[in-house]
């Protein structure tokens, strides 16, 4: 095989992967909505998720500080938080047509950092949990996930972009 | 590098099998307490409680009566006491006795016995939909158009009258359709219980054998989606007032090795005016187990934090949770599966606790 031939196999393999690993790294398994972002701490995280909240016309609501919980008992780990959020006439509505979802309110994202110090965003998809609902609450359970994806990517841009600048 | 993964999680797996033993462990001491225990002092540990000590029944229906015992085989008893009643007072004894231990209370039943075993009847392939049909016009005033029974009493087996002692089953629970045979619900519509008001349906109530078949496919259709734990939400309905419901949650969640955290409602922190309707959400966890659920998949913030929803709903009260076990499947991660499992367990203790 000739240099020529060998810098062309290179080149394809390069490529190949530069494709597969965006979509490896989003969403990789489907029934989850997933960001990660690299070498971004959770705080900064959650500032950036508290306004792409609100931006999606949602009302934040708090978050739980699950790591602060677990140290209290012992268990020290990286910031692991869950941010509730939500829309009350959405959810009256939705527990009309089916009081089962009323565990499955408020909507949350966890937010968490790994032992690398990247920042994870995380949500089991809407439009999935949806299926196991009255099938009049589809529609709903589908805006929701849409709404979310907008809110990891919008997060997910405005930090990488704050970590970008060195803010 | 590649040593080094593997070790980590060669050391993960060990750890994750060390807290599953650590947690089986008070389980299976309590199982070897009972090794020596005949069938007798099983019973009266386990059972008399509800069934009562000659089991005359309470709380829980009479094992004593000859019409039971002559119809329901060994087979039906071991599975009863195996499998439990979902979502009834019932639990199940999988984890608490040993399969001899289980044997060893079906046989002291079994001796209460007199008389011989009926003749299991022929079952021929029935007409669900027929059978639906049956089922409203013979057996849904005492068994509910779903199957779904009739209230247990609340009181202790001593203050349970007579005519409260026999509760018609749920037939369409989960337990009893995985410990019921079709014959053995054949034979008991066919041959009704004595001294109970279940009457016998068979050619004394008009139903032909091809009816009865019917009756039981209607029955048995029950089978597919009925488990509360296969389901996204676990539930348990209770005519307790949900301001007396709500201390008897938490001490069930206290007395469930959970840690209560705090009790808010729904809506709280949401802007606008729509009327609330109240739903209380009561908060707590466990963090031994919610650190190891961590460490086999970070994304069980799905989950979290554990929590039961309770509000009112057709003049009961609800308390309703998100069935972990129902969406462990989501994570393609089978190690979660049984922490999930554990969770989705708990909460229907905490819930049938409550409203017992």
């Amino acid at each position: 095989m000739t240099f020529k031939q060998l810098f062309t196999v290179f080149g394809l393999l390069v490529a190949s992967v530069g494709m597969v690993i965006p979509v490896l790294a989003a969403d990789a398994n489907p029934n989850f909505l997933e960001r990660s972002i690299s070498g971004a701490h959770a705080g900064r995280t959650l500032n950036q998720l508290q306004n792409a909240i609100e931006q999606e016309g949602f009302s934040f609501m708090r978050v739980q500080n699950v790591d602060e919980g677990l140290a209290g008992s012992g268990f020290e780990r990286p910031p692991y938080k869950i941010v509730f959020f939500g829309n009350r006439e959405k959810f009256v509505r939705a527990r009309e047509i089916d009081p089962r979802v009323t565990p499955y309110l408020p909507l949350k994202i966890t937010v968490y950092e790994d032992d690398k110090g990247n920042t994870h965003l995380s949500v089991v998809d809407p439009a999935v949990v949806g299926r196991m609902f009255n099938p009049r609450l589809k529609d709903q359970f589908e805006a929701w996930s849409k709404a979310l994806k907008r809110i990891l990517d919008r997060t997910t841009k405005e930090v990488r972009a704050e970590t970008w600048r060195g803010d | 590098m590649v040593a080094r993964q593997f070790t980590g999680s060669f050391g993960r797996v060990a750890f994750g099998l060390l807290v599953a033993g650590l947690f089986l462990l008070p389980l299976h001491a309590l199982a070897q307490d009972a090794a020596g225990k005949t069938g007798k002092a099983l019973y009266q540990e386990h059972c008399a409680t509800c069934h009562g000590d000659e089991g005359q029944g309470g709380i829980g229906l009479p094992l004593n009566l000859p019409d039971f015992l002559r119809t329901a085989d060994r087979d039906y008893l071991l599975a009863s006491i195996r499998h439990g009643r979902p979502g009834r007072v019932m639990p199940s004894f999988q984890h608490l006795l040993t399969e001899e231990e289980r044997q060893r209370i079906a046989k002291f039943v079994m001796d209460w016995q007199e008389g011989v075993q009926v003749e299991v009847p022929a079952v021929g392939p029935g007409d669900a939909e027929r059978g639906g049909q049956l089922f409203q016009q013979n057996c849904a005033e005492c068994h509910g158009t779903q199957g779904e029974g009739g209230d247990q009493p609340k009181r202790s087996p001593e203050e349970v009258s007579p005519d409260s002692k026999v509760v018609a089953p749920a037939l369409n629970n989960s337990g009893f359709l995985a410990s019921a045979s079709d014959a053995f619900i054949k034979a008991t519509i066919a041959r009704g219980r004595g001294s109970t008001r279940m009457a016998a349906h068979g050619k004394a109530r008009g139903l032909s054998d091809r009816d009865l078949d019917d009756l039981v496919a209607f029955i048995r259709s029950w089978e597919e989606g009925v488990d509360p734990l296969a389901k996204p939400v676990i539930e348990v309905r209770t005519d307790t007032p949900v301001d007396e419901l709500i201390p008897l949650l938490k001490m069930a969640i206290n007395s469930n090795n959970f840690v209560f955290i705090r009790q808010q409602t729904l809506y709280e922190g949401l802007a606008g005016d729509t009327p609330e309707e109240p739903v209380r959400v009561l908060h707590f966890c466990s963090f031994g187990l919610l650190d190891k659920a961590l460490q086999t998949d970070e994304r069980v913030g799905t989950f979290l934090p554990c929590q039961i929803t309770v509000y009112r709903d057709g003049g009961q009260t609800v308390m309703s949770a998100i069935n972990p076990k129902a969406l462990s499947p989501l994570f393609h991660k089978p190690g979660l599966e049984l922490y999930c499992t554990l969770v989705s367990e708990r909460y229907l203790k905490i819930m049938q606790e409550a409203s017992f």
